[in-house]
């Protein structure tokens, strides 16, 4: 395969394979570590890929064996669902994450964090950047196991609500 | 939720329960089941997997790789007490002030101790000479003139702010009752005590907004930029309409112009953890991805393009360009034997690994040695060229010129994201990713010791001379040179960071 045609492809389908990546080991370094590892694989072994087949689901398949090598190496939990894993290539599909929307959407919703109630922030925060559990979280707040599951999905989907009308605000601006 | 309408069973929040990995065995069980036979549900999987990872990725760009493990937890363990009790601190005061003067909450009002040639400007531009004991209220903004000074405190707590010369700041209203203050010009020494997450104390200036984190902090502000000094703590550096964080720890300063915020950049002198930093600056290479010192300049190669850059070692400034030969692949890892520089390929015509020698005056492959793994770590020391590789489970080091004793077994050195490595007072010295330098014994492969290097990233270094380090931050573009304590930690190689 043409060199400037691989990179092309690589770049297209790398923040999805970094979300497969982090959607098993839940540290985003590690997961970034793996997506690296898994494109010099790529490269190594471009000659091996077929023309017609779904580039995607290649780069999918190596980030799965780096994924599984690292797991066994380091005695690792994967982190994510086995259906999920299984069906990698339907979840993770490359058309979510095209970089340029990626990006927009990013700025937008670090000030929908910022708009959070404080318990919703702070469930969010202790989550994704405390790395912990809901249990700990409830722990933490001296509250239920269910609250939080209730709080982190409505947190979560008021994170959406808030992206969404905040694009919508971008590209009415624009317009 | 639209993906989990259609479905009597699923609960709203399990969906994400789900993506989070937060429900018993046979309760994910029975939901990937309904998510395989609805296609709505495994939409909305997906969709609650890519928010995950954007954030992910924005809590990450907000706290930098030193204050990942850890931190987060203590943040969070700490700050809810401390929240509460600074919210019925906060809320006490208020109610007093409030009862005394009718006037705002305390944490709001600034106290004026010591005030020399300082002017006071109200709400209705009156100027006046502000004296000591004098109290500023929002809307208030204050002047210093030459050779003048001014120093208050928030009312009920230890949090000050000293105004230089020639400096004109506004304290801002804010309806919760944090503190805010706007500097248009000048100096500021400020030294907050912490505050509850809700109301952290925000400066900004026509450049950048900074939240300070219970936090000691210089500030100099000028017509076309803002340079942050951080003492203590740790300051969060956004532009003025909240584009782009920068998180800047104590020893780092951070200058903001009208048009970007710079990366963090460690003040020279400035002693973070066991390290004491001697220089930081950035480099003119783009995606740099190795660097060795030749006793004068660095050299540094770029993942972008096929050349090596020549970088002055005291200023930064690029010194000279070279291009390699397109048949020679790009360097990824760089060693200098004294004449020579030494590029480790990953791969090259014919799918070989090797390593080659470059003149470094012309850019001409002088030697190549082909070697039967991937280089992925360089060194020269003692007459020797070393290279790291991986083999099976674990790193493992030999030397190249001349070339390993096939006698002689391959010295194992750990786990292989010890990639990175040097050659320094005798010693290999090998950098564990984002943690740990590493001081290896060549002849046995023991590990003697090593330092935190933390939180100068998971970066490329490259052996200073006289027990000095240069560590690059690839993604920060910037190199910095550190001098190593005399005494190291003994750690156990085989534990991950």
């Amino acid at each position: 395969m043409d060199m400037n045609e691989f990179g092309r492809l690589c770049e297209d389908h790398r923040r999805a394979v970094l979300s497969y990546a982090y959607a098993c080991c839940r540290d985003l370094a590690q997961a970034e570590d793996i997506v690296q590892e898994t494109m010099l694989i790529a490269l190594e072994k471009r000659e091996h890929y077929f023309q017609n087949a779904d580039f995607g689901a290649w780069l999918v398949s190596i980030a799965r064996h780096v994924w599984f090598r690292e797991r066994g190496r380091r005695k690792l939990q994967t982190a994510s669902p086995e259906f999920v894993e299984a069906n990698a290539m339907l979840v993770f599909e490359p058309e979510l994450y095209k970089d340029e929307a990626w990006e927009e959407e990013r700025k937008v919703l670090e000030k929908c964090i910022e708009k959070l109630s404080g318990p919703d922030r702070t469930i969010i925060r202790s989550h994704f950047d405390g790395n912990m559990k809901y249990a700990e979280i409830a722990d933490a707040m001296k509250q239920g196991l269910s609250w939080v599951k209730v709080r982190m999905h409505r947190a979560r989907q008021a994170l959406r609500r808030c992206v969404d009308a905040g694009l919508r605000r971008e590209r009415f601006r624009e317009a | 939720m639209p993906g989990c309408e259609g479905s009597a069973f699923v609960k709203r929040e399990d969906l994400t329960a789900y993506v989070d990995r937060e429900l018993s065995p046979e309760e994910e069980q029975a939901l990937s089941r309904e998510i395989a036979d609805d296609p709505r549900m495994l939409r909305e999987v997906s969709l609650l997997l890519r928010q995950r990872l954007m954030l992910a990725e924005v809590m990450s760009s907000e706290q930098i790789s030193a204050a990942r493990t850890g931190r987060a937890r203590r943040v969070f363990r700490v700050a809810v007490p401390l929240a509460a009790a600074a919210a019925v601190l906060l809320g006490i005061g208020a109610n007093l002030w409030w009862k005394g003067t009718g006037g705002p909450a305390a944490a709001t009002v600034l106290q004026a101790e010591r005030a020399e040639r300082a002017r006071i400007i109200d709400g209705a531009k009156t100027r006046r000479a502000l004296a000591e004991g004098a109290r500023l209220a929002p809307g208030d903004s204050v002047e210093v003139a030459r050779s003048g000074t001014l120093r208050f405190r928030y009312a009920g707590e230890e949090s000050y702010v000293q105004a230089g010369e020639q400096t004109i700041l506004r304290m801002e209203a804010s309806p919760e009752g944090a503190k805010r203050l706007y500097v248009t010009s000048g100096t500021l020494k400020v030294t907050v005590a912490p505050q509850p997450e809700e109301s952290r104390m925000v400066v900004t200036t026509p450049h950048a907004a900074l939240t300070l984190v219970g936090t000691e902090l210089s500030l100099d502000v000028t017509g076309n930029r803002t340079q942050v000094d951080v003492t203590d703590g740790t300051v969060d550096v956004t532009g003025p309409d909240g584009s782009k964080k920068t998180r800047a720890h104590a020893g780092q300063h951070v200058t903001a112009t009208a048009r970007c915020i710079g990366p963090p950049f460690w003040r020279a002198g400035a002693t973070v953890g066991q390290v004491r930093v001697l220089r930081c600056f950035s480099v003119p290479v783009p995606r740099p991805t190795s660097v060795v010192f030749d006793g004068t300049a660095l050299w540094l190669s770029s993942a972008g393009n096929r050349k090596l850059y020549r970088v002055d070692a005291v200023s930064g400034n690029l010194l000279r360009t070279i291009e390699l030969d397109k048949s020679a692949g790009r360097a990824d890892c760089l060693a200098w034997d004294g004449k020579l520089l030494w590029g480790a390929y990953r791969e090259r015509a014919g799918e070989k690994h090797g390593v080659c020698a470059i003149d470094p005056a012309t850019g001409d492959i002088v030697e190549s040695i082909d070697t039967a793994r991937g280089i992925t770590g360089l060194a020269f020391g003692d007459g020797k060229l070393w290279g790291a590789f991986h083999r099976g489970k674990y790193m493992h080091i030999a030397t190249i010129r001349p070339p390993q004793d096939p006698e002689r077994p391959l010295l194992k050195v750990g786990y292989p994201e010890s990639f990175v490595f040097a050659h320094q007072d005798g010693s290999l010295w090998m950098k564990r990713v984002g943690k740990l330098l590493v001081r290896v014994d060549p002849g046995s492969g023991k590990n003697l010791g090593a330092f935190v290097v933390l939180p100068f990233g998971g970066s490329y270094m490259a052996a200073g001379g006289g027990g000095t380090f240069w560590l690059l931050h690839r993604h920060g573009y910037h190199v910095t040179l550190i001098e190593r304590p005399q005494t190291l930690l003994r750690v156990r190689l085989e534990q991950r960071r």
